[in-house]
């Protein structure tokens, strides 16, 4: 035994946070090891001290105490450890090991160290249900079971991460799930190789099958976001530890959806559906267009117009090219510092928004005109609220830019092509991406860029064999 | 990699030509050419951008080049003022009285073949008058053709493209004339690019009655003013025009010998519509 304590110090590097705690029963030594940042003492002391000063205080006869102890001790999660990794491995997870012997147990002792259900910080709900997803793998199951209460949501785990160990959950809906789309990501999901699993972005980068800009895997903090995905016939997955739950495979069109959708009338929902597509346009095109349109197709615009911008841009040193880079650098600059200072996010917009841009104008380094395109388009493209979508959008606005400034509206039109064909061969787990628009489907087509009055009867035949909703 | 490289290389190489900052942008608002002894003279109202104030208070600098030809001379521009010329902003193109039938018709062709002009822009035709003066007065003539076409009747808009297609036939190209002031009251007549003649007010009125140019006017007949509206002619194959009109006043025998007077010395002049019958129908209309 005293071996063994030797060997944990070892492999623990003497780590001052693992408790090594020796208590006696009718003269039998029993060995308790624990990390006391990961158990709860209120557990240790209630579970396990009090019931062994129990058996001493009654002092009886005992032939197997450790058989008695395993009975008597009142915690439902107690096992026998047979080797020496898995005892490690509980230690480090907030079990707390007792040694009698050459015999070892392991009973659940874990603090609590998640901050509870709380309201999704990055996708706020306007008129739908306020509980988000948090770090603790089984309070977010809970929270997805609790609304899909059917013992066809199935749940299949698996542990990733050499090094962190981190369980990983994916979920579906058997009866209406394709097999083949859960035995491919199970099969990826198997595959990956990694040192640990901090977030479940880490195993993103492994599930997609495409390097395009733009995203095929949903990331999300809304519960009743997950369980609609689960009911289209979408596979989810859950990781330790991240309040991200993964939605795949999504379409193009899901990024212009908000689960607030069904919960409100749909001649509202249409109006905000198309506002967001023109943002979208507006977010990729409008600085490409004005950039074409002042520098090589001057005619596309009214004459009063122009001369207005050449006005305006008379004491302006820089092309429209570098003008608008700089101009959307600042940008993108000003929102990541708003993003990361969250204490000084109000005075760096009242600095960043109203003084450099002022001062920029004041001092010919940008013209007015340009400050009003960029603000639009950024504005624009800040409609939606998946990270990746909005990176993608910021990405083809450059290359737009760079194609407006070199070819005119000639080359904007050339990016719309390249954009449409780079969406149309998107690798998206054999299903399109720009589904239903392409290939087209009338009956989706009801619920995508506008939503038409209509219960929905039916689900997306490239996601579900079952189509008829509200079928076993 | 090296597809993606050469893609740029390629986009780079087919761009340059075309690129122009605004700031390299002279915006033309009007050019006027005429006959200098015996080089071409271009006079042209470039918008003043760096006092740019507001919509309606646009101002313009005057600019005049020359050269043994429009293309010379427009060359000599460049040369001059060290910036791209944008065509397509341009509103009126004023031709000289010193110019002969050869010279507009390489103006003519000059702009019909240059890819940066629009051409749709109005062709006045100056009489005894210096364009530069014209041109510093910095009035606004296609508000002034535009004024004169709804309330007088004297004269409409005519493009450059319209006088390109009416070449081999009759060309009614509005006339203007520098006498303290713009005066823009009938039209030149051209055929084949050479000037055969003008009309007087009267006959200039009824030639856009009779070409539907005009539905309205306010009429002086011997220091009687009529308000004319609704008017419409017909010209068929029976060769009959048919003008319908309604009048603001009861006196449609005036207005009736005032039209058939002017339409006869029309036809009388310029021979198009031979023959033709002309009935007159007008209405009174209460206002």
């Amino acid at each position: 035994m005293k071996n063994m304590l030797n060997k944990i110090r070892k492999d623990t590097g003497n780590s001052p946070d693992i408790i090594y705690k020796t208590v006696f029963i009718s003269d039998e030594k029993i060995n308790i090891i624990y990390s006391e940042v990961l158990t709860d003492s209120d557990s240790i002391n209630d579970f396990i001290l009090k019931p062994i000063n129990y058996i001493n205080n009654i002092n009886s006869d005992i032939k197997d105490i450790y058989k008695y102890i395993k009975n008597i001790l009142p915690d439902n999660n107690v096992e026998d450890i047979n080797n020496y990794k898995t005892l490690l491995e509980k230690l480090l997870v907030g079990y707390t090991i007792v040694i009698l012997k050459d015999k070892t147990l392991a009973i659940e002792t874990r603090k609590n160290l998640s901050r509870g259900v709380s309201a999704p910080s990055s996708e706020p709900s306007i008129k739908g249900p306020k509980d988000g997803f948090c770090e603790h793998y089984n309070t977010n199951l809970g929270l997805i079971r609790r609304r899909i209460t059917n013992n066809n949501l199935f749940v299949k785990s698996f542990t990733i991460g050499k090094q962190t160990i981190t369980k990983v959950g994916l979920i579906y809906m058997n009866n209406i799930v394709k097999k083949e789309l859960v035995e491919n990501i199970s099969k990826k999901l198997d595959s990956i190789n990694i040192d640990g699993i901090i977030d479940s972005g880490y195993i993103k980068r492994y599930l997609e099958e495409d390097r395009s800009f733009f995203p095929s895997i949903m990331s999300t903090e809304r519960c009743d976001l997950v369980s609609q995905a689960l009911l289209e016939g979408k596979v989810c997955i859950l990781v330790d530890n991240s309040c991200y739950v993964l939605i795949l495979p999504t379409f193009f069109i899901d990024y212009f959806h908000t689960s607030d959708d069904y919960y409100q009338k749909s001649i509202n929902i249409s109006f905000i559906r198309i506002i967001r597509f023109l943002g979208f346009l507006i977010s990729i095109f409008l600085p490409a267009y004005y950039i074409a349109t002042t520098t090589i197709n001057h005619n596309a615009i009214p004459i009063s117009l122009l001369i207005n911008f050449t006005a305006q841009r008379q004491l302006v040193p820089f092309p429209a090219l570098i003008e608008a880079f700089l101009m959307s650098i600042s940008f993108e600059i000003l929102r990541e510092s708003d993003v990361r200072s969250s204490t000084s996010s109000t005075a760096v917009s009242i600095l960043g928004g109203l003084v450099l841009g002022e001062a920029a104008v004041s001092a010919g380094i940008v013209s007015p005109i340009m400050i009003i395109v960029i603000a639009i388009s950024a504005i624009s493209g800040l409609l939606f609220t998946s990270i990746e979508m909005i990176s993608a959008i910021r990405w083809w606005r450059f290359i737009l830019m760079f194609l407006g400034a070199t070819l005119g509206i000639y080359g904007l039109f050339i990016g719309l092509i390249l954009l449409i064909i780079s969406l149309e061969k998107m690798n998206n787990y054999n299903i399109s991406y720009l589904s239903p628009l392409s290939p087209i489907d009338l009956y989706e087509l009801k619920d995508s860029l506008i939503k038409l009055h209509s219960k929905k009867k039916k689900r997306n035949k490239l996601l579900s064999n079952n189509i008829i909703r509200g079928r076993d | 990699m090296k597809k993606f490289i050469f893609l740029i290389f390629l986009i780079l190489l087919c761009s340059g030509c075309y690129y122009t900052e605004l700031n390299d942008l002279s915006i033309i608002d009007s050019i006027g050419i005429e006959k200098n002894d015996k080089d071409i003279k271009i006079v042209m109202s470039i918008v003043n951008t760096i006092d740019y104030k507001s919509e309606d208070n646009i101002e313009t600098s005057i600019y005049e080049s020359t050269g043994k030809n429009i293309e010379e001379a427009f060359n000599n521009f460049y040369l001059e003022i060290n910036k791209t010329i944008y065509l397509d902003s341009l509103n009126n193109l004023l031709i000289s009285d010193t110019l002969n039938n050869e010279d507009i018709s390489n103006i003519v062709n000059f702009f019909i073949k240059n890819k940066d002009s629009r051409n749709t822009f109005n062709i006045l035709y100056v009489k005894e008058s210096s364009i530069t003066d014209i041109l510093n007065s910095n009035l606004n003539l296609k508000s002034m053709l535009m004024t004169n076409n709804k309330e007088l009747g004297n004269t409409c808009l005519y493009s450059l493209e319209e006088f390109f297609s009416d070449n081999y036939n009759y060309s009614f190209v509005p006339t203007l004339y520098f006498k303290d002031k713009v005066i823009i009251d009938n039209y030149s007549i051209f055929h084949k690019y050479k000037y055969i003649g003008s009309l007087n007010k009267d006959e200039s009125i009824v030639y856009n009655i009779i070409n539907n140019k005009i539905n309205k006017l306010n009429l002086n007949i011997n220091d009687k003013y009529f308000k004319i509206l609704n008017i419409k002619t017909i010209i068929n194959n029976k060769k009959e025009i048919n003008i319908i009109s309604s009048i603001d006043k009861k006196e449609n025998k005036t207005y009736n010998s005032y039209l058939r007077k002017n339409i006869n010395k029309l036809l009388k002049k310029y021979k198009i519509y031979d023959n033709y019958n002309i009935k007159i129908n007008t209405k009174y209309i209460k206002e």
